[in-house]
């Protein structure tokens, strides 16, 4: 068992491209650490670096108190999941999550004993004899974690080990994850491009965007302070609804469009660094909860738009609407992550913004509807940097 | 005029069975039944002319093995009417024929073990790493495969003489080797590059090294292809002729090509035997082609490892 550290880790590759810029990162033992950000921002390449499947260009990577930057991946004592699972074709499944210690010279008996152990744990005895590509990609993905954790390693990695499967295994896989990394109990980091594994599984999460960090923090913080415009628009799903706004001179109000939101004074109590913008251009930003059906118990600033498409999903209505409030489109966000496929960093145009009410209230299509919103709960980011404004 | 025209439709109905078209005729007004049955007797067709030409001396060697007394090469019936195995006891018991045989068998297995072992080492190297001069190396291996190998005779002979492996089998053995790896590499080197790289990762966190990872698990996966080169070799080995004749002298150092001619005697051939003796020599290769067969069919899906 050990905590893993990376200390200023930059990755360049031999094309000049440079994956990873500087990286601080320290998981601690037993803590399950989550590196998230769209594809091409470098977390597979952190991963990657970690396990010793690829050199670093500069900095120090620790596991435990020892120096890996030159140890070869077979003595690092790593386990890792791929996106892929990599099992063996050849071997059955016994063989597969057995290959580790047989490596390790663990006597045959032994191998046996804890292969099954395993097996019991991830409910996959049934199959020990079967050849992965008799097994479904939830039962593979069963045995990949079993090859991971039948050998007690010294860190464990997982590299987008959920993206195969579909959307309701990935629900009951992320649980079981969760389940063997507290039972291995040892630092193990998972990368995703996917923010609802991050948030569900991470004791802390990185985001990463063109190979620098973002924030690290717990994932409550991360959606409840984001650091930066590219933190607020990644995590959340729907995506946070970011305005361009501005701050009228007295700090009571800001515009949105021909739209006006009263502050209060406890905004810039917790906001105090809104000072130095009264009178500026200041990026809002809204969580898709945050924007409500007006109710009596719960006063709040009005906000109108027109329904453009209205989403029922049961529990919730997802409302889609416009106004004149521009919007300002966080690079690589959630919302446009769909339709890109390379790490193209543009500020797209966005179509429209999103509420979350509860599924009593009746909305329809091309409906103009008041939602209410509570000042306090807005977010401020500097228009010119990106970076929220707190302090 | 007349004349032209017909063999213009000559020319176009012999076409299609040459060169199988790989659109339908645009007459055809679309892939009707028609135009597929006709292209299916056509391959049919094809497939029994091939099938005659490839099996037709195969089976006239058979029929002439069993004719008594050598039979007469003009033989007309391809059933024997008085049939006999003393063809095959003959060529079996004397010239010391089952002698080269042994030979035979040994130099053609050695040159499919070590060409295996050596080209899978050298297609990993290609396949995985990248060092310098790497692609020179490969294309002066791939060149090498225009050569023809009649050519390298006096060479090779030369080069053996000095070796002092003349009229041996290690050096027969060594030849076959050398003019097999290339073929053997490039091809091998094709399959490795087609196994996904996580597999060997992750091998390697599992605590192998670089030479487990290729008998281990490149080497497993790349069966088929194995399975099927190995066939090549030996088939191409156990009959091979002009250089066994070349650097072998002495009879007890007669590979089974070799063997075969000394039945062609200054004045006379015993044709019996000498067909019989034929028959025996093709065994091996058809076992051997049998066994790969499986491996076929299996290598064409390699991708599906994934």
């Amino acid at each position: 068992m050990a905590s893993i550290s990376i200390e200023s880790v930059t990755k360049v590759y031999p094309n000049g491209f440079e994956a990873v810029h500087g990286l601080d990162l320290q998981v601690d033992d037993g803590e399950l650490m989550v590196v998230v950000g769209p594809s091409g921002c470098g977390k597979t390449t952190v991963l990657r670096m970690i396990a010793g499947l690829e050199n670093i260009s500069s900095g120090v990577i620790r596991i435990g108190d020892q120096v890996v930057n030159d140890v070869p991946s077979r003595d690092r004592d790593i386990a890792m999941v791929f996106q892929s699972y990599a099992l063996y074709p050849q071997m059955n499944v016994a063989q597969n999550i057995g290959f580790a210690l047989k490596m390790k010279k663990v006597p045959k008996a032994e191998i046996a004993k804890r292969v099954k152990s395993a097996a019991n744990v991830l409910g996959i005895s049934d199959w020990l004899d079967r050849k992965p590509s008799q097994l479904s990609g939830g039962q593979r993905q069963r045995v990949a974690m079993g090859r991971a954790i039948v050998r007690e390693p010294n860190v464990f990695l997982m590299d987008e080990p959920l993206s195969n499967l579909d959307a309701k295994l990935r629900v009951q896989m992320r649980a079981e994850i969760a389940r063997v990394q507290k039972r291995i109990g040892v630092a193990a980091l998972y990368v995703t491009h996917d923010q609802t594994e991050a948030m569900t599984l991470g004791h802390r999460v990185a985001v990463l965007r063109s190979g620098v960090l973002q924030q690290c923090d717990a994932p409550q913080v991360l959606y409840d302070r984001p650091t930066n415009l590219f933190v607020a628009g990644f995590i959340g799903s729907p995506a946070m609804n970011l305005f361009e706004g501005s701050l009228n001179s007295e700090l009571t109000g800001v515009a949105l469009g021909s739209q006006h939101i009263g502050l209060s004074s406890d905004v810039v109590t917790l906001h105090p660094g809104l000072r130095r913008f009264a009178g500026q251009p200041i990026v809002v930003g809204v969580r898709p909860e945050d924007l409500r059906a007006p109710s009596d118990d719960r006063p709040g600033a009005a906000f109108v738009g027109e329904v453009e498409v209205v989403e029922a999903l049961g529990s919730e209505l997802l409302v889609h609407f416009t106004n004149d409030a521009p919007m300002v489109q966080a690079e690589d966000s959630n919302a446009t992550k769909g339709s890109r496929d390379q790490d193209e960093e543009s500020v797209e145009l966005s179509v429209d913004c999103v509420a979350r009410i509860e599924p009593r209230h009746e909305v329809r299509q091309g409906d103009t509807f008041k939602f209410s919103i509570d000042p306090i709960r807005l977010e401020f980011f500097d228009p010119t940097t990106g970076s929220a404004i707190w302090e | 005029m007349s004349r032209f025209d017909g063999t213009a439709t000559l020319s176009t109905e012999m076409a299609p069975p040459k060169k199988p078209p790989k659109k339908p005729p645009a007459t055809a007004a679309g892939p009707g039944l028609f135009g597929a049955r006709r292209r299916n007797k056509s391959r049919l067709v094809i497939a029994i002319i091939l099938s005659v030409t490839s099996l037709g001396p195969l089976l006239y060697m058979l029929s002439l093995s069993f004719q008594p007394n050598g039979g007469l090469l003009g033989a007309t019936v391809l059933i024997p009417t008085h049939p006999t195995v003393q063809n095959y006891v003959q060529a079996w018991t004397e010239n010391s024929f089952s002698h080269y045989f042994l030979n035979s068998l040994i130099v053609a297995f050695a040159t499919v073990v070590i060409t295996v072992v050596f080209a899978s080492l050298a297609a990993f190297a290609f396949a995985r790493y990248q060092f310098p001069l790497k692609q020179t190396i490969f294309y002066f291996f791939l060149a090498s495969l225009a050569v023809p190998n009649l050519l390298l005779l006096i060479p090779q002979f030369l080069l053996m003489d000095r070796l002092h492996l003349l009229d041996s089998l290690t050096g027969l053995v060594l030849l076959y080797v050398a003019s097999n790896l290339p073929f053997t590499i490039f091809l091998l080197r094709g399959f490795f590059e087609a196994i996904p790289k996580e597999y060997e990762e992750s091998f390697r966190l599992d605590g192998a090294r670089t030479l487990r990872v290729l008998w281990g698990l490149i080497v497993p996966l790349a069966l088929p292809a194995i399975a099927v080169v190995s066939m090549f070799i030996f088939s191409a080995s156990w009959d091979e002729f002009p250089v066994a004749l070349t650097m072998i002298n002495s009879s007890q150092n007669y590979t089974l090509p070799v063997g075969l001619a000394d039945f062609i005697g200054v004045h006379t051939v015993a044709w019996g035997p000498f067909f019989a003796a034929s028959v025996i020599a093709t065994v091996p290769v058809i076992v051997v082609f049998l066994i790969s067969l499986r491996w076929f069919r299996s290598g064409v899906s390699l991708g599906a490892i994934r």
